[in-house]
């Protein structure tokens, strides 16, 4: 493995720099500009659900809650509690945990297909309260964020373009791709691939692996919130549509695209699917046709993804 | 509070508990016998309805025959997907059968979307204009009717699935796929049957449940939670199970949503569940 | 001294009584092979010791009763066992499948890699070594490292499956059918492979079908038949005894 990482390595460090530039060689256009932030934030969500899928081999249909505790968090934390962007990711990232924990332990003991049910039934409940919330604003949502204002000192940074959240978007999509790379470097990784791969002989190596799912799913938290915390940054806005189920098939499809445990693969297909929802569009219905479609091809002809067909 | 308020409260709770029992007897028969989880379900009941308020309003239809159409629609769909998804049955691959079912669902939702449009429809069941009164208590035709049909198609599962060759097969099957032979029943088309039954099951409670209140392309996902709730509070497997289940539910949200908020019902449910979970997670049902 | 005692041990699953009044002591450098015919409940005794079914009656090792003691904790107590069928990870090269066997004590912790991320290189080298050195202590030839152990020749694979359960040391391995399928050469290796352990001091209790084989390496054999011990003793003696010949031995090659 030494000796074949720096290829890889350099292919890797080649196409985060390319994707770093594209914005700014087409710092005219809106719609690349806001494609390139939207896919790095839908992105940086969905190595969350990654981490669970690919690694874990679960299925949590409940990543939605982490995504509303970042975009709630910044909703609550600035038009309420007029906190600084720190403070509202900190919030997004506890809150996020909390709900994490209280899923988690729920859950510990139950087999695969009820984690996923449970988690399902979580986030078409979470909908139903924060469309009815008034505290959370209802059905209208929270209108009226303000754009991400960072200061240190006398300097202050305002992020009220796309072009001008770019860097710190891509900062926290670095942060999570590495943090993604050691995930899969750790024993934690080890024991969720062990118990994804083959349940019994895990065990008998010594892998919990009602722990191991706890503390994958802890972690898929914060990370997926991190997506939804500048979401509402982007967007100005937090409402409810975030438990649309848009949402999870857009990670799932991302996430099965290219293929499994491939650090750039969510990110690639979150930009391809967005890529045709933006520039292909079948319209509204239709691209739900399509993504629909596009996940359940995947799983019938290409469940090891599209890289497959270019293995043995 | 007077005893016709309470008593209204509890048929009202006890013909929707029943309803959310005949939605949830195919997915309780699937995930039972055939130990397989889908999550298009929610969504096959929106289709049902949609489909049979599409054959009454825009073909004429009357209303019984516009349900038993929908139930064939949505037998053969069911088919469908469990020829489509035949190699992962075969190999109990849970996990792409469920995001196979949630492409599917999703899938579903789009095209009724393009098909039948995007606002909010009505079917017009005949049944509700028949009015009845029992003491101080009210309830229509189609209430009754929900009543009768629920109970009755309990009790037919519950005998084919005690008392006959068919029956036994099926329990087979939830335990050993090659057991299933032993009854001189093909696998694949029990296999088949549960599916159908899961389909048209739906489409009959779509069709008597459905006309209550306005049906929109994006519903679904409600039924899918009540359903699951009712078949884990019953018993994975567990048929008495399910409709006791159904018919506690049913009564507990038209209690809360009376007397606390009807917004947060489904919110109380799941909280139940939750609790559920975690003091006794097999459910009360002889499950299997 | 590594002692695996078990005492009356009793399985069922509901009216099913799969196992009962199985006793036997396996010491450190001692195999104890258990035979019998298919069914009999071989693999349920092996579940039971594990922890994985329900049992009744006494495991201890070492004198430390076994009872409660969940089957991911068993491999702390140097219990370890292989899997008749499906012992490995698919998915995974041969390599990498010596580098899980390893655990904890090679794999850096999530917290440990966040604060020095750059050790990553120089663990991973010390682990692929110990992992090559694994796979060599059990003559699994390194250039099968990179290939998936379906891609393997089957007799490799056994022995594969007794490397993943092995890993970084065994008190106690519990092998299922390790020669299952596996003839003339790779059972000479197999043979060779129980001698070492033995020779270091492992309690190994072996499942098998292969008389020749359990009858070459075994120090003691426990015969089961229909859920039930018949016989304890050493190979002679199983080979003497009248009970044993009528319900295993008289019938079978």
């Amino acid at each position: 493995m030494p000796k074949s990482l720096p290829l890889s390595h350099l292919f890797l460090a080649l196409a985060l720099i390319g994707f770093f530039l594209v914005p700014y060689a087409w710092s005219d256009s809106r719609v690349i500009v806001g494609y390139c932030v939207l896919t790095a934030i839908l992105a940086i969500m969905s190595y969350g659900v990654d981490m669970i899928t690919s690694d874990l081999g679960e299925v949590s249909l409940g990543q939605a809650l982490f995504l509303a505790a970042g975009t709630y968090g910044v909703g609550i934390g600035t038009t309420r509690l007029g906190l600084s962007p720190v403070a509202t990711l900190a919030l997004s990232i506890v809150v996020a945990l909390a709900l994490g924990a209280v899923l988690g332990f729920i859950t510990l003991r139950v087999r695969e297909f009820m984690f996923s049910l449970v988690t399902y039934c979580a986030a078409v409940v979470a909908h139903e309260v924060a469309y009815n919330l008034e505290f959370l604003g209802a059905s209208e949502g929270i209108l009226g964020i303000p754009s991400m204002e960072l200061t240190l000192g006398p300097f202050s940074y305002v992020a009220d373009t796309n072009l001008r959240l770019w860097p710190i978007v891509f900062l926290m999509l670095l942060l999570v791709l590495g943090l993604m790379a050691l995930f899969r470097r750790s024993t934690l990784g080890a024991e969720a691939l062990m118990s994804h791969l083959n349940p019994d002989l895990a065990e008998s190596l010594g892998v919990n692996l009602r722990r191991t799912r706890l503390k994958v799913f802890l972690l898929s938290a914060p990370v997926t919130a991190v997506g939804g915390w500048l979401y509402a940054y982007q967007r100005n806005y937090v409402g409810p549509d975030v438990f649309e189920p848009y949402f999870i098939m857009l990670f799932l499809s991302a996430v099965i695209l290219l293929g499994k445990r491939l650090l750039l693969g969510p990110l690639i297909g979150v930009a391809l699917i967005l890529f045709q929802e933006r520039f292909l569009s079948l319209g509204g219905d239709g691209n739900k046709v399509f993504l629909g479609a596009l996940l359940v091809v995947m799983l019938l002809a290409l469940p090891r993804g599209a890289l497959s067909l270019f293995r043995k | 509070m007077q005893l016709s308020y309470f008593l209204q409260l509890l048929l009202n709770g006890t013909v929707a508990g029943l309803g959310y029992a005949l939605i949830a007897i195919g997915w309780t028969i699937l995930l039972g016998m055939a130990r397989l989880v889908n999550f298009a379900h929610g969504t096959m009941y929106m289709l049902a309805a949609f489909v049979t308020w599409y054959l009454m309003r825009m073909q004429g239809f009357e209303y019984l025959p516009a349900i038993l159409v929908s139930c064939l629609v949505l037998a053969v769909l069911c088919i469908v997907m469990q020829h489509m998804m035949a190699r992962q049955i075969q190999t109990q691959d849970l996990t792409s059968i469920m995001i196979i079912t949630l492409g599917i669902s999703y899938i579903l939702t789009g095209a009724a979307g393009l098909f039948f449009g995007g606002t909010p429809q009505n079917i017009a069941s005949p049944l509700r204009a028949l009015r009845l009164t029992v003491g101080d208590v009210r309830l229509t035709g189609l209430d009754l009717t929900i009543i009768l049909v629920t109970l009755i198609i309990y009790a037919a599962v519950w005998l084919v699935l005690r008392r006959s060759r068919i029956g036994a097969a099926m329990r087979a099957l939830a335990e050993d796929g090659k057991l299933a032979q032993l009854y001189g029943i093909n696998p694949a088309l029990l296999l088949g049957g549960i599916f159908a039954f899961e389909g048209a099951s739906v489409a009959l409670a779509a069709g008597l449940i459905a006309p209550r209140a306005p049906i929109l392309t994006t519903m679904g996902f409600q039924e899918v939670i009540l359903t699951f709730v009712i078949v884990v509070i019953g018993g994975i497997g567990s048929v008495p199970g399910a409709l006791v289940a159904g018919l506690a539910i049913g009564i507990f949200i038209s209690f809360f949503s009376a007397l606390v908020s009807s917004a947060f019902a489904l919110s109380a449910v799941f909280a139940t569940l939750l609790v559920f979970l975690v003091a006794r997670p097999s459910g009360f049902g002889k499950g299997i | 001294m590594t002692i695996l005692e078990v005492r009356d041990l009793e399985v069922s699953y509901g009216a099913l009584k799969a196992v009962s009044g199985m006793t036997f002591t396996c010491r450190g450098g001692e195999i104890l092979g258990i035979i019998g015919p298919n069914g009999a409940g071989k693999s349920s005794t092996f579940n039971a010791i594990t922890g994985r079914v329900e049992k009744k009656g006494t495991v201890t090792l070492s004198g430390q009763s076994l009872d409660g003691v969940p089957t991911c904790e068993m491999q702390r107590f140097g219990l370890k066992r292989t899997f008749q069928q499906n012992s490995f990870f698919t998915e995974l090269t041969v390599l990498r499948n010596a580098e899980m066997a390893l655990g904890r004590a090679y794999c850096p912790s999530l917290p440990a890699l966040l604060r020095n991320p750059f050790s990553i290189g120089r663990r991973a080298r010390v682990r692929i070594e110990r992992a090559r050195e694994l796979l060599a202590e059990f003559h699994i030839p390194p250039e099968y490292g990179s290939l998936r152990p379906d891609e393997i020749p089957y007799g490799t694979q056994r022995l594969l499956s007794i490397a993943m359960s092995y890993g970084t040391g065994a008190k106690v391995l519990l092998a299922d059918e390790p020669a299952a399928g596996v003839g003339g050469e790779d059972m000479e290796v197999l043979a060779r492979i129980l001698d070492k352990l033995r020779g270091l001091g492992v309690a190994v209790v072996l499942i098998e079908h292969h008389m020749d084989l359990v009858m070459q390496v075994c120090d003691r054999i426990a015969v089961i038949d229909r859920g039930t011990q018949i016989a304890y003793g050493t190979p002679d003696e199983i080979q003497r005894d009248p009970k044993v010949r009528a319900a295993y031995l008289g019938g079978e090659a």
